[in-house]
């Protein structure tokens, strides 16, 4: 790594200035950016293990790169960051909108969109009173309380998601639901206050009106493409089934750019595209998820460490307490008020608003917008974005690094142990009409210690196979159902509940 | 079995005193002690929140059927309790619970444990049934109410 200092030194990454030093200049990039995210990829076995939410980590690697860390990368093109961050977003977004029962958003609409309206709003009005009481001036307090008033989804997605958190489903959906919705109202806001201060006569009003348009549009965008997309893949095979996510992913990146030329919210649009596709019944799901998993992985930790080299560390010194001051603002009083004001109306429990509280993660989404007013050259812009940087890392690292704790503590837990993972993978090309499910038997399931044919199985439901240990077995009539077998089983839609009360623990990821 | 040979109507409480799920199959539990169909009722219901530990019973409907093999019973009983409010059971559907079959047997009698549940949730898909269950105030009523739906289902030989 040392002996590629030199070379770095000298790059000025997609500042196009240099063209001479290639193809050594994009060697030299791909090779510290591949080494950096190998890190990355590594050392989250780490960060999840102490709660760090890996994003951070990604951060902090992303600043030792930079032009005051080891390896010198001289990156500061916000414009180019802008739309990688944007690009890592919808590869994240689109994830988070695969995942994600359509039913399980529905049942959390409302408290979702108070927070990402009333509450991204208050946010910043709380923010820019505190940055002014701490002496930042009214336009730097005003940009950062616009800039910093949503949660984000990588972030909420990450932690939320890590392994060993199991937070009751309500909880999880809202604060997955809000992060996804709530980047319209900050935009807006932003954009604002970009206006005011640089005295364009901006027309107040019809800003306020464009939050429902963004929503609507985005939303009404994600419907449509999300239902064709469905359609198309249940009724038109591919040729290939690796056409599949290429076809998904083209649809997600096509869902922004819709939605955002016709004045809506992008983001808004692609989470809501993956949800209308409803993943749970597309032909080749599990293969389609992984792909989308893989390609969330990677936008994250492209951006996270792009953003890092965005910030340099001896700008952080001089924003230290100022920053310190903002962030904890935000945390324990800007955020649990604006929880509060949109939640304990709605009869969520006090513990479950402080929880909600607690958990507003930042992440990418304020630093993307804190390069707005860098784009449009505001005085004391770099200075917000620095502070805006010290401001998401705490509201990262503090909910995140507590978020096992506090759940258990206030006992928001789910009792239900995680699912385990299948052994075996059986993909469709095609849609096929029944279910294949596969569980994994625990010793207090009905069926365990059973022979099959004690089991009377509703008409069109049957086991298919069972993996024992490494062995795979053929179900016959004496076959004895043991503890710790991996049971495939076919059988109609209706039937799902009595399969997942006589069996038990449906396993992830080995059909589809 | 028809249920409503298992099933006895000092093994049905209608309401509840529980005010949550833990609470309501403990309470189920201690009537079954209480009336002697089953000996170890920390065994019982140790091995029934385990079941519940790895999948919730509640199926839908806002029907929930909590349920193990163990050996602190005799032989399979059903307790049948209605909580005064419908209740979360972190159900598959997201529904709050109105009725609460809990089925215990001992751990040899895995047949009849199995075809029990499966009879439950099948009565379950009656829509006329369900809204009697839903209306039925007291455990006569619940009792009745089963006990006519499978005349009508399983016609007696």
């Amino acid at each position: 790594m040392v002996s590629m200092t030199p070379v770095l030194h000298n790059l000025h990454l997609f500042a196009s200035q240099s063209v001479t030093s290639e193809p050594l200049e994009t060697a030299a990039l791909l090779a510290v950016f591949g080494m950096l995210s190998l890190i990355a990829v590594l050392s989250s076995r780490t960060a999840d293990r102490v709660g760090i939410p890996a994003v951070l980590l990604l951060l902090v690697l992303g600043m030792l790169a930079g032009p005051q860390g080891f390896a010198g990368i001289h990156f500061q093109n916000f414009h180019f960051a802008f739309r990688l961050g944007t690009v890592a977003l919808i590869l994240i977004l689109f994830e988070g909108g695969l995942t994600t029962p359509l039913a399980a958003v529905t049942s959390v609409l409302l408290p979702a969109s108070l927070l990402a309206t009333v509450g991204v709003a208050l946010t910043a009005v709380i923010i820019a009173l505190a940055g002014h009481g701490l002496g930042l001036t009214w336009s730097e307090s005003m940009l950062i309380g616009a800039v910093v008033s949503s949660t984000d989804a990588a972030a909420v997605f990450s932690v939320l998601h890590a392994g060993r958190l199991r937070l009751k489903p309500r909880l999880s959906r809202t604060l997955e639901v809000e992060s996804c919705i709530n980047d319209p109202m900050a935009v807006i806001l932003t954009t604002m206050v970009i206006e005011v201060l640089s005295r364009q006569h901006p027309e107040i009003g019809w800003l306020l009106v464009q939050v429902p348009i963004q929503l609507i549009v985005g939303g009404a965008v994600g419907l449509l493409l999300g239902v064709s997309a469905r359609y198309i893949l249940r009724r038109m095979p591919l040729p290939s089934t690796g056409l599949i996510p290429a076809f998904t992913l083209a649809m997600a990146i096509l869902s922004y750019g819709l939605a955002s030329i016709l004045g809506g919210s992008g983001f808004l649009a692609v989470y809501a595209t993956a949800l209308f596709m409803d993943a749970s019944t597309l032909p080749f799901r599990s293969g389609l998820l992984r792909v989308h998993s893989a390609l969330a992985w990677l936008g994250q930790i492209g951006m996270f460490l792009m953003l890092g080299l965005l910030i340099l560390p001896s700008q952080l010194a001089h924003v230290t307490w100022l920053g310190l001051g903002i962030a904890f603002a935000l945390a324990l009083v800007a955020r649990p008020l604006a929880a509060a004001a949109c939640l304990l109306p709605l009869r969520f429990s006090v513990l479950e608003t402080l929880y909600i509280g607690w958990t507003g993660l930042r992440g990418a989404v304020p630093i993307i917008l804190a390069t707005f007013p860098m784009m449009a050259h505001l005085p004391g812009a770099q200075r917000v974005f620095t502070i805006v940087f010290f401001v998401v890392v705490v509201n990262t690292l503090i909910p995140g690094a507590t978020i096992r704790w506090v759940t258990r503590r206030l006992g928001l837990g789910q009792e239900e142990k995680p699912s385990p993972e299948a052994v075996l993978e059986i993909n469709s090309a095609r849609p096929l009409g029944g279910e294949l499910a596969s569980f994994f038997i625990e010793p207090s399931a009905a069926v365990s210690g059973a022979a099959l044919r004690e089991l009377e199985f509703p008409t069109g439901a049957s086991v298919m196979l069972i993996v024992r240990n490494n062995q795979l077995i053929a179900p016959r009539g004496d076959t004895i159902i043991q503890t710790g077998d991996h049971v495939y089983m076919f059988f109609q839609p209706k039937d799902r509940s009595l399969m997942d009360l006589l069996f038990g623990r449906a396993e992830n990821g080995g059909l589809g | 079995m028809p249920l409503k040979d298992i099933l006895r109507r000092e093994n049905i409480k209608a309401p509840l005193a529980a005010k949550d799920k833990k609470e309501a199959i403990k309470e189920l539990v201690e009537l079954l002690a209480v009336n002697k169909d089953v000996k170890n009722p920390d065994l019982v219901l140790a091995s029934v929140l385990e079941r519940e530990s790895i999948r919730t019973t509640g199926v839908g409907y806002g029907l929930a059927i909590p349920h193990s093999k163990c050996g602190g019973v005799n032989k399979l009983t059903i307790a049948i309790g209605k909580p005064e409010q419908p209740m979360d059971f972190q159900s598959l559907d997201g529904q709050p619970v109105y009725l609460i079959v809990l089925l215990v047997s001992p751990p040899e009698q895995t047949g009849a444990h199995i075809q029990s549940l499966a009879s439950i949730s099948r009565l379950m898909t009656v829509d006329a049934f369900r809204s009697k269950l839903k209306a039925a105030k007291t455990a006569d009523e619940i009792y009745d109410a089963i006990a006519a739906q499978e005349k009508v289902m399983v016609p007696e030989t």
